[in-house]
């Protein structure tokens, strides 16, 4: 079993931060939900990596928008799962419960 | 709002090229909304962090993804090897996260060699490097006039002179006088003064800009004074007239005067000193004649035309220097030419190259200590080595794999050695000394970048080099023998080496940092002849059109003199047309009466002051014999002149010249003036100075239309400014005070340059030994691990504590002492490098020589005494059982 089955924490985040951000998910978007839910640091390098790494697993996939219609626009690249995406984050965070199940952790 | 380059030229760097504009247009977003919620400087912290932190992930997904193209696609042969180095510098990677503090002290080290030298190299780079921004700027020299005997250089050029050169020439394009200008400008919302220049109106084409909007100078505006046109610069349109395009046609009042604005130049246009106006500078007919000649006080600038070397103009511009020789006041004067940037540069390039050179021994000893550690960790890890060795590694793969590890070293340090240039430069820059030209352009940039890639290249080259050829001139076999025991005798020595060639190399820059020291508390000791604590500046300038007379102008400086007077906590008032170490003088001939021989045009030449009776009283310079103005003399109507002493010396050896006549020229011609006093000498132009010969004559006898009155103040100095421009305004509401300090402050400016220089060398020299004590605890820490066994054998056999501390504090202490003599050697080679730089001490003082010996030698013993220490702390039976 080649370890791209499971999710790295940090990818796993970035996932969760492109379902909860849906159409709105571009590099900002993506680096404050991160930064403001965790509390830690996101560098956009790491960011951007991730979600190359999840590209090249096929779990998301992109489009790019035109530049904003005002001065000094800018061109944007939106991020967003794939059905692989999908199916493998309610996998990882099924499993994520179920082998938290009984533990005295939970919140 | 753009954020800042360097960041963003490193990002754009690392990111994938795909992803690029994405990711820096999304970082540029959140700058923005950044800086417009939190200030530019929080956001451009961010940024940098943001940059930084991004370097790791983007290589490694740039890496990672280049590995597994790798395989199936081998396009280029050159593949191969760029996978072997991928695969190196993730190994060294690796290995510099297992020694995290080898790791963190080289980085350290290499960061702040680094950091150092990409600092100074950036004030370097805009002062000497750089290019003026003008067009063929190598082609623009300032034309001078120059003593032939003695090659004295006046700085200034005589109207007539100018005339002549510029019509007879054949060498130059363009001639222009350039001169700085100061002008009263008056509006509805009251006076201002403004900063201007007065050009030729050759000026602009010579200098190769054009003016944006209206047209340049007319040739005939040039001619007389009565033209009355102002060019303004862009700024100052835009400040003044909101960028009105209708600005053009309109009238400034100008020193009382209608000037129409007639153009505006390009944004961003300056030329030496910012300017906001630009106004013809014309030579009247009155101006042209034989009898200026000998009135040098024109600043000229030229072009040399295309194709002519500075050289040939040089050639071609003493020829017509001597076919004007036969005019008066001409004879014994040439024509000097040089470069416009040298010309700026000169007297500041020995010091900057100085301390570059200071920067580039801390560099070495970076090195040498970078060497060191990296020697350290490789014998460690020569087992290592020794495996990959026998397990078939070739000998260039082992050698190309430090290679790697080095140059990743440095370049990481280089990396962050570019953060600390950029934070300290702004720093830097307010400690420098204004009068170093160019400041203003400093700033990092593909030139700086270069030279820091250069320099951390270089570094890993250097430090990689010996340990590298050491390792793979060994043998597997060897290796795996010599791994056991750890130590190689040939890496001790080259520690050893190393070190001494540390101490030495930090010795060298000490003593130039003392002697530099030493020069500063001897130039700051020095009486300059005059008070300066509790001396209050204030300079001004009269309008000519209000103060055309020199009865008005007389009066005008009696009544302000007196007003002042009577200030709260003023204890006397004087004026003076040139105040000392103000950088303004003025020279004038005289002959002394009786001795015909000194009638001679022009033989005998003094500094002409013109001050006011209690000038001398309020700056507390002292009367030799004699005394100061009686208000007979001041009103004129007798004629009288004080002396000081050199002149006094040199023309009237071993007589009392009191009641001697001398004729001074001024600026209404020849006067005879009986001498009624003679004051000690006073240093002029700034304390390294020697005096010249000086005549004062009194200022309401000789007024002139600018003046620097100064204030013995006894009380704090706050809002004497106000109190100076209030009494000021009741007399004349439209005349505004132009700069008003404490003498003090001028001192100081005298002795930044000094204080500059010392501070950095001192703190480069600091580093310095810093460094070299680290590197010394270092080899003998390295050399007491090395030989435990040794001690435990020693103390097995009955060597006390105190022999074997003596054994290690000796070996620590002959590698420094030796280093020392070695700096001492280098220090007296290099020594005549500083003496210009130096003021009232040798280069070879003893004092500092002794002392700083003695501070090396200090450091040396506390970085050996520690290790020492531990080495008497040895357990005899654990040590042997290591064996």
């Amino acid at each position: 079993m080649s370890k791209g089955k499971f999710l790295a924490e940090f990818e796993l985040y970035i996932m969760l931060a492109l379902a909860r951000l849906e159409d709105d998910a571009y590099g900002v978007s993506i680096r404050q939900e991160i930064e403001t839910k965790t509390g830690r640091p996101v560098s956009i390098g790491a960011v951007y990596a991730t979600l190359a790494r999840l590209g090249d697993k096929g779990l998301v996939e992109f489009h790019t928008s035109d530049p904003l219609p005002v001065q000094g626009g800018r061109s944007r690249k939106y991020f967003h799962l794939t059905r692989e995406g999908r199916a493998a984050l309610s996998h990882s965070t099924e499993m994520l419960s179920r082998m938290m199940e009984g533990l005295p952790i939970h919140s | 709002m753009t954020p800042p380059r360097i960041p963003r030229l490193l990002l754009g760097a690392v990111v994938d090229p795909a992803e690029r504009r994405y990711v820096l247009s999304d970082l540029e977003e959140e700058y923005e909304a950044l800086s417009a919620a939190r200030g530019r400087d929080v956001a451009n912290r961010w940024y940098w962090s943001q940059a930084l932190r991004s370097v790791p992930p983007s290589l490694g997904r740039r890496l990672r993804r280049r590995r597994r193209s790798r395989w199936p696609d081998r396009r280029w042969r050159g593949h191969a090897l760029l996978g072997s180095l991928i695969q190196d510098a993730r190994y060294a990677i690796r290995g510099f996260r297992r020694t995290p503090g080898f790791t963190v002290v080289a980085l350290v080290t290499l960061m702040i060699g680094i950091g150092a030298s990409t600092a100074i190299f950036t004030v370097v780079n805009a002062v000497l490097i750089r290019p003026l921004p003008f067009s063929d700027p190598d082609q623009l020299v300032r034309v001078r006039e120059m003593r032939l005997e003695g090659n004295t250089l006046s700085p200034y050029v005589s109207p007539p002179n100018f005339v002549d050169w510029r019509e007879q020439n054949t060498t130059f394009s363009y001639m222009s006088v350039v001169s700085g200008a100061s002008f009263v400008l008056t509006s509805e919302q009251g006076v201002e003064r403004v900063r201007g220049m007065s050009v030729s109106p050759e000026f602009f084409p010579l200098i190769g800009v054009q003016v944006a909007r209206g047209r340049p100078f007319r040739p005939e505006e040039g001619d007389s004074d009565e033209s009355r046109v102002v060019i303004l610069s862009h700024g100052f349109w835009q400040r003044w007239f909101g960028g009105d395009p209708t600005a053009l046609g309109k009238t400034l009042t100008l020193d009382d005067h209608g000037y129409r604005v007639v153009g505006v130049l390009p944004p961003g246009f300056r030329f030496l000193e910012p300017a906001d106006l630009w106004t013809p500078f014309a030579i009247p007919a009155e101006n042209r004649t034989d009898g200026m000649r000998g009135a040098r006080y024109l600043e000229v600038l030229a072009r040399i035309k295309p194709g002519v070397t500075l050289e040939q103009a040089q050639q071609q511009m003493d020829a017509l220097a001597r076919r004007l020789e036969g005019r008066p006041n001409n004879a014994g004067w040439g024509i000097a030419l040089r470069t416009l940037h040298e010309d700026m540069v000169q007297e500041h390039r020995r010091a900057l190259l100085l301390v570059l050179g200071a920067v580039g021994f801390v560099m070495l000893i970076v090195c040498a200590n970078v060497a060191n550690l990296v020697l350290a960790r490789s014998t460690r890890r020569l087992k290592e080595s020794a495996l990959r060795s026998a397990l078939g590694a070739s000998r260039t793969r082992l050698f190309r794999q430090m290679l790697t590890e080095s140059l990743l070293l440095a370049v990481t340090g280089g990396v962050l050695g570019v953060v600390v240039a950029q934070w300290t430069i702004a720093p830097l820059i307010r400690l420098a000394p204004t009068v170093i030209p160019r400041l203003d352009g400093v700033r990092l940039d593909g030139a700086v970048l270069g030279f820091s890639v250069g320099v951390s290249l270089l570094t890993g080259l250097l430090f990689s080099l010996v340990p590298t050829l050491l390792a793979s001139r060994a043998e597997p076999g060897l290796f795996l023998r010599v791994a056991g025991t750890g130590v190689g005798r040939r890496r001790q020595r080259l520690r050893a080496t190393l070190i001494v060639a540390e101490v030495a190399l930090s010795m060298v820059l000490l003593i130039g940092a003392g002697l530099m020291t030493r020069s500063f508390v001897r130039l700051r000791g020095v009486d300059p002849g005059f008070a300066f604590e509790n001396i209050m500046t204030a300079s001004l300038g009269l309008p000519a059109s209000r103060y055309e007379s020199a009865e008005r102008q007389s009066a005008f400086y009696a009544r302000l003199l007196e007003d002042l007077a009577a200030l709260d906590g003023v204890e006397s008032v004087g004026a003076t047309t040139n105040l000392p170490m103000s950088g303004s003088r003025m020279t004038f001939g005289y002959r002394i009466e009786g001795r015909p021989e000194d009638a001679a045009d022009g033989r005998l030449v003094a500094e002409y002051h013109a001050t006011s009776a209690d000038y001398f009283r309020t700056m507390h310079i002292e009367f030799t014999s004699g005394r100061t103005f009686t208000a007979a003399e001041s009103g004129g109507r007798t004629k009288a002149v004080v002396i000081n002493q050199t002149l006094a010396r040199r023309r009237f050896p071993g007589s009392t010249p009191v009641g001697e006549r001398i004729t001074v020229v001024s600026q209404g011609g020849p006067t005879s003036r009986e001498i009624v006093g003679v004051i000690a000498d006073v240093k002029h132009a700034g304390p390294a100075s020697s005096p010249r010969e000086e005549v004062y004559v009194p200022l309401g006898d000789d007024p002139w239309r600018f003046a620097t009155i100064v204030l013995d103040v006894r009380g704090p100095e706050g809002g004497l400014r106000e109190a100076i421009q209030a009494r000021l305004s009741a007399i004349d509401p439209a005349l505004p005070l132009s700069s008003a300090q404490p003498m003090r402050q001028l001192i100081a400016g005298w002795l930044a340059p000094l204080r500059f220089q010392m501070l950095l060398v001192g703190l480069f020299a600091v580093v310095a030994l810093a460094l070299a004590g680290v590197g010394i605890y270092g080899v003998i820490a390295y050399i007491v691990g090395a030989r435990t066994n040794e001690i435990g054998v020693r103390m097995a056999l009955g060597a006390g504590s105190g022999k074997i501390f003596r054994l290690f504090l000796g070996q620590g202490m002959a590698l420094a002492g030796l280093g020392a003599a070695l700096g001492l050697v280098g220090a007296l080679a290099l020594s005549r490098l500083v003496r210009s730089l130096l003021f009232d001490v040798t280069p070879y003082d003893p004092m500092t020589f002794l002392s700083i010996t003695g501070v090396v030698l200090l450091v040396a013993g506390v970085a050996s005494y520690l290790p020492a220490r531990r080495a008497t702390r040895v357990d005899a039976v654990s040590a042997l059982k290591t064996e």
